[in-house]
Formats: structure tokens, C-alpha cells, sequence
């Protein structure tokens, strides 16, 4: 025993505990990850100059540059007025259904996930419009707040997505590939929190009808075309290869500032700072977790942690044993840490595995993403009830008891996705790309 | 001058935030319509947008600590005495300074390497790359200051019996 605690492997068990430990009272994500690194770096006589570089050249890349801007196309979308012509248009479209502002809010998270990359921002986003009408019309405080916390989890499935970015960066696979296998699983549970909230709505006899009108959809439309306009615009550019998914993210950013300008006016040059600002705090909280975490990863495998994990995997079995296995790890982990260590702690570990075992690797990441999504609503640590939390006011705990038919939905949507395969690959096929080859950005 | 550091103070990131964000965006952006239309592009396109996501990465770290918006678990410390939740956060902020002790002297080391092998920003022959690499050790110097600043305040709440400065929301307006 006391061989084994002073044996480096032990040393590192006992870091880890203690780590464990300082998270659970509260420390920072980004500074448990950042000491265990460090500890991790000294047990193991590995250079500590490999910590200086890496969090300069672990992020040094123009393919995970996506990430910063299309978290910026989120936070123009919203102050340019469009995020709002979105939920007007959902409402014209669903507001003659029972529960239909909160399909509204919902359908509306599903756009903007379209045109921005983070589940956070989403859920801030429409949530913030969409929470106060629906208190208005008496859905229950918790209630409203967890369908703008469910609704979130599609922003990182529905392309572009962060995690995508990232997922493809490390494990080296197409993003713009990615984000194609993305579209239909993002609109499956799209689909499946729709007819939720619809059953609880009609339940317990939230909100109210409003009659459906060919003069509400028509008069929405033009605004709502705008967000369409961006998507189109993102995909046109990804998949006649006119710009990779960075670039494809500028040019939605310029988009996104025209159209706010010249189209909705409501764009104003003395305010953009303070929303480019507002970006930028998120990139200053998720990329130091994505530095840490990608060193994190590192020290794994000098470890020899990648391995014994892989090896342990592979030992379950055949596909279905290991794809299981996968996703019941994602989803403990998601519980209890953010989406981006998970990603780049275990994608690089369980990817290899899969493809081994004769899955699809656009396939697995799908499955992979949509396992971390729902982990932003699944409480101790669920990100998007945190935000929720903070735009309306309600109690976390309250939002993570209201948000269970939603989980419930989300699990059993995750689990055909798993089963059927086609859901990621079936656009690829269709659009003409192979797929599964290992392919630089 | 105390009303110019005030300013410094609430400021100094917001700036470079701003500042480096434009710039990435731009060239990229600028950069895509040459090569559409124009059938150009600056060989140092790539390179210097990532060197500005860089800078963001790590000031807007930096301001995470002012605002106190680092990601983590709150709940269970929320439910603690003041007096744990002080020594908690003070911990926290020691622990901070030692890990950003071991970046900055690290990532300083890589920097004298560059500046005295004189390296160029690929694509460009003149731009020094420390420039740039001094995203890393500046940044995280912003994150030492403002995490003696956190201490300094939390150390003051403490003793004057003063709620804690809570957490910023940036994702709530």
C-alpha cells in the first residue's frame, strides 16, 4: 500500500483526490486542471517548459479560431435584433398550440444554434427573451426557465458548434464534416423537447392559444429570413469548399454586423463594444479550460491513463459493449465537469477505440457531442441551468427538478441516435462525401 | 493619475479584448474576400489571427478573475460559514498565483529563446514573434494582479463584515 501511494502512479491518485476535493468546495475548474497539471508534470520529471508553450501552442491554431468568432456571431445575433425576429417568427408558427411559446423558445434555440456555436449563449440568448413572456402566460417559473435550459443543449450539436471545433481539432477528423453529421441528431432532439414541453403544457395547461394566422407567419417571415440567409450562407461556403469552417465563421460575423446595421438597424456602434466584449469574457473562460485541458490530455498519455482506458474498452468487447461504456462515462462525466475537458480528456481516448471496434467516426462524434450537451442539464454541474438560473432568477435546483421530462426526452432521442448510425452519416452520403478518412482542416 | 489607473482598471482588458478580437475577425474576414474575388492572400493571414485569439484567450482570463466568473461548482460552498468560504477563496487565490508563477516563468523562458534567435512571424520577414508569444506571460501577469486585487477586497469584506463581491454574471443582461 505504501509502495504503491509513493510510487508515482499513487502520488497522482492522491493530487487527484485532493483535486476532486478543491472542485467540489468550489475551486475553479481552470485551476484544479491547471495544479493537477503542473503536479502531474513534476511526479512524472516531465519539463516544466512543456506548460509555458502549451498554453500558447495548444490553442496556436486557425482551425479552433471557429470557435472565438462563432461565439461572437451569438452575441451579434442577439443585439442586432435578430435572435428576437427568430422567436417572432416560432411564435407565428406554434403559438395556436397549447404550451406553443415554449415550442417557440425552443424552435427558436434550434435557429440560433444555427448561426452560433455555444449552448450557454443560446440559452442566455433566447431565454432571456422568451422567459418573461412565459411567466407572462403562466407556465411556471421553473418550467420556463428549464425550457430555455433545455432548448441550450442543441447549440453545440446544431451547426456550428465549439465542441465540434474542438472535438475535430484533436481527433483530427473534417469539421465542416462535423458539422454536416450534426444537423439531423441537433433537429431529432429539437423534435423531442418540442414534444415535451407540448404533453407538459397540455398537462398541466400552460399558456395560451393564439390563433394561427396566414398574416402572422407571412408579416414574420422577412425577419426570420435573415437568420436563414446565415445558415444557408455557412453552408454554401462549408460544402462547395469556398471557405473552411474559420472562415465561414468571419464571414457570418460581417454578415451578421451588416445585417444588424443596415437591415434590422438595431445594431448601434456605441454599443458593439460592449458585445464583442461580452464575447470575449466567454472565450476568456472557455479557451484557459481548452489550454488546460489539451495539456491535461498530454500528460494522460505520458502517463500511460490513454492506454489502460483504451485497453479497458476494448477489453468490454464488441461495438455495442464499448459504445455503451462510452457513453454511460460521458454522461457521469458530464454531471460533474464542463463540456470541454471531457471532450478533449476522452475523445481522443474513446475515438481510436470506436473506429477500431468498426463504428463510424462522424458517427461516434455525434454521439460523443450529443452525450456532453446533455450534460449541460444535468445537475451538480450543468452549465445551462447555472445560465437559466441567472437570466430568470429561479433557483437552480428548482430549474434541475423542471428540467427532468426534458432530460428524459433528451436520453431516449441520444440513445436512437446511438443505435442508428445513419442519423450522422446519412447527409454526408448524401451530399457526396465519403467520410471517415483522416483529413487535415 | 488615481482617476487614470481607476480607468486602467476597469478598462485595460476591455482594450486589448476588443482590440484583438477586431483584428482577428477582420483579417480573416478581409482575407477570405481577397482570395474569393481578388485571388490574394497574405501569407501571414492564418498565422496572425490565431496570435490574436491568444491574446484574447488570456486577457479575457485574466478578466474572468476580476468579474469572478471562472467556471466551478458553487453550490456547496454557498451553503458554507462565511468564515470557510473566506479561507476557501483565499486558498483558491493562492493556488492561483502558484500556478500562474510556473506559467510565467515557463512561458517567459520560450519567449528570451525567441527574442534572442531575433524569429520571424511565419509568412512575414520582419515581425517579431515575441511579440505575440507575450500573449501568455503578459496575460497571465494581468491574472496575478487582479487575482492580489480578489484578495486584497475579499481580505477587506472580510474585515469590515461585508458580503463577499459576488460572482459576474456575463451571460445574464
Amino acid at each position: 500500500m505504501i509502495e504503491f501511494l509513493m510510487s508515482p502512479g499513487g502520488i497522482m491518485a492522491m493530487v487527484t483526490i485532493v483535486g476532486v476535493l478543491l472542485f467540489v468546495l468550489g475551486s475553479p475548474m481552470f485551476l484544479v486542471l491547471g495544479l493537477w497539471v503542473v503536479m502531474a508534470h513534476l511526479v512524472y520529471g516531465f519539463p516544466l517548459e512543456n506548460v509555458g508553450s502549451s498554453m500558447f501552442e495548444g490553442l496556436n491554431s486557425f482551425a479552433l479560431l471557429a470557435a472565438p468568432l462563432f461565439i461572437l456571431t451569438g452575441d451579434l445575433i442577439g443585439g442586432g435584433g435578430i435572435a428576437k425576429r427568430i422567436i417572432d417568427f416560432t411564435l407565428a408558427a406554434f403559438g395556436w398550440l397549447r404550451g406553443g411559446l415554449g415550442m417557440a423558445s425552443i424552435t427558436a434555440s434550434g435557429f440560433f444554434a444555427a448561426i452560433s456555436g455555444s449552448n450557454a449563449a443560446t440559452t442566455a440568448t433566447i431565454g432571456s427573451i422568451t422567459y418573461p413572456a412565459m411567466v407572462e402566460e403562466k407556465y411556471g417559473k421553473s418550467f420556463a426557465a428549464a425550457t430555455a435550459a433545455a432548448g441550450g443543449t442543441v447549440g453545440i450539436i446544431i451547426p456550428p458548434s465549439i465542441l465540434f471545433i474542438v472535438y475535430g481539432y484533436l481527433v483530427n477528423v473534417p469539421i465542416s464534416e462535423l458539422f454536416l453529421a450534426g444537423i439531423i441528431p441537433g433537429a431529432m432532439l429539437v423534435v423531442a423537447m418540442l414534444v415535451t414541453c407540448f404533453i407538459v403544457s397540455t398537462y398541466r395547461g400552460y399558456g395560451i392559444l393564439r390563433p394561427l394566422t396566414v398574416r402572422g407567419v407571412v408579416r414574420t417571415t422577412p425577419g426570420f429570413s435573415l437568420a436563414i440567409f446565415a445558415v444557408a450562407l455557412v453552408l454554401w461556403g462549408l460544402y462547395t469548399g469556398v471557405f473552411s469552417p474559420t472562415e465561414a465563421a468571419a464571414v457570418t460575423v460581417v454578415y451578421c454586423l451588416l445585417a444588424g446595421f443596415l437591415l434590422t438597424r438595431e445594431l448601434k456602434l456605441k454599443t458593439l463594444p460592449d458585445l464583442i466584449f461580452r464575447s470575449g469574457m466567454i472565450v476568456g473562460i472557455i479557451m484557459p479550460l481548452v489550454a488546460v485541458s489539451l495539456v491535461m490530455q498530454q500528460m494522460f498519455a505520458v502517463m500511460g491513463v490513454d492506454r489502460a482506458v483504451a485497453d479497458m474498452l476494448s477489453g468490454l468487447g464488441g461495438y455495442y459493449a464499448i459504445l455503451a461504456a462510452c457513453m454511460v462515462v460521458v454522461f457521469v462525466a458530464g454531471m460533474l465537469v464542463e463540456s470541454v475537458p471531457i471532450t478533449i480528456i476522452f475523445a481522443p481516448i474513446m475515438a481510436p477505440v470506436i473506429v477500431k471496434a468498426g463504428g463510424d467516426p462522424f458517427h461516434f462524434a455525434v454521439v460523443f457531442v450529443v452525450g456532453t450537451a446533455i450534460g449541460f442539464i444535468t445537475p451538480p454541474f450543468g452549465l445551462n441551468l447555472f445560465v437559466a438560473s441567472s437570466v430568470s432568477g429561479v433557483p437552480y435546483l428548482n430549474i434541475a427538478r423542471y428540467v427532468i421530462p426534458y432530460l428524459a426526452a433528451l436520453i431516449v432521442t441520444w440513445i436512437v441516435i446511438a443505435l442508428v448510425p445513419e442519423t450522422a452519416t446519412y447527409l454526408a452520403k448524401f451530399a457526396g462525401l465519403k467520410g471517415g478518412g483522416l483529413r487535415m482542416n | 493619475m488615481s482617476a487614470m489607473l481607476g480607468w486602467l482598471d476597469r478598462n485595460l482588458e476591455k482594450i486589448i479584448i476588443l482590440t484583438a478580437y477586431v483584428a482577428c475577425a477582420s483579417i480573416v474576414a478581409v482575407e477570405v474576400f481577397r482570395r474569393y474575388v481578388l485571388s490574394v492572400q497574405a501569407p501571414w493571414s492564418t498565422t496572425v489571427p490565431a496570435y490574436m485569439f491568444l491574446w484574447l484567450t488570456w486577457v479575457g482570463a485574466a478578466y474572468g478573475i476580476k468579474i469572478r466568473a471562472h467556471l466551478g461548482f458553487s453550490e456547496l460552498r454557498s451553503r458554507l460559514s462565511k468564515r470557510s468560504q473566506y479561507v476557501l477563496m483565499q486558498i483558491d487565490n493562492v493556488l492561483f498565483l502558484v500556478l500562474a508563477t510556473v506559467v510565467i516563468y515557463y512561458a517567459s523562458g520560450l519567449l528570451k529563446l525567441q527574442f534572442d534567435n531575433a524569429s520571424v512571424v511565419p509568412g512575414t520577414d520582419t515581425i517579431p514573434q515575441w511579440w505575440f508569444y507575450s500573449a501568455t506571460p503578459v496575460g497571465w501577469t494581468l491574472l496575478v494582479f487582479r487575482v492580489l486585487q480578489n484578495m486584497y477586497l475579499d481580505a477587506r469584506s472580510m474585515r469590515r463584515d461585508e458580503p463577499f463581491v459576488q460572482p459576474g454574471q456575463i451571460t445574464a443582461e
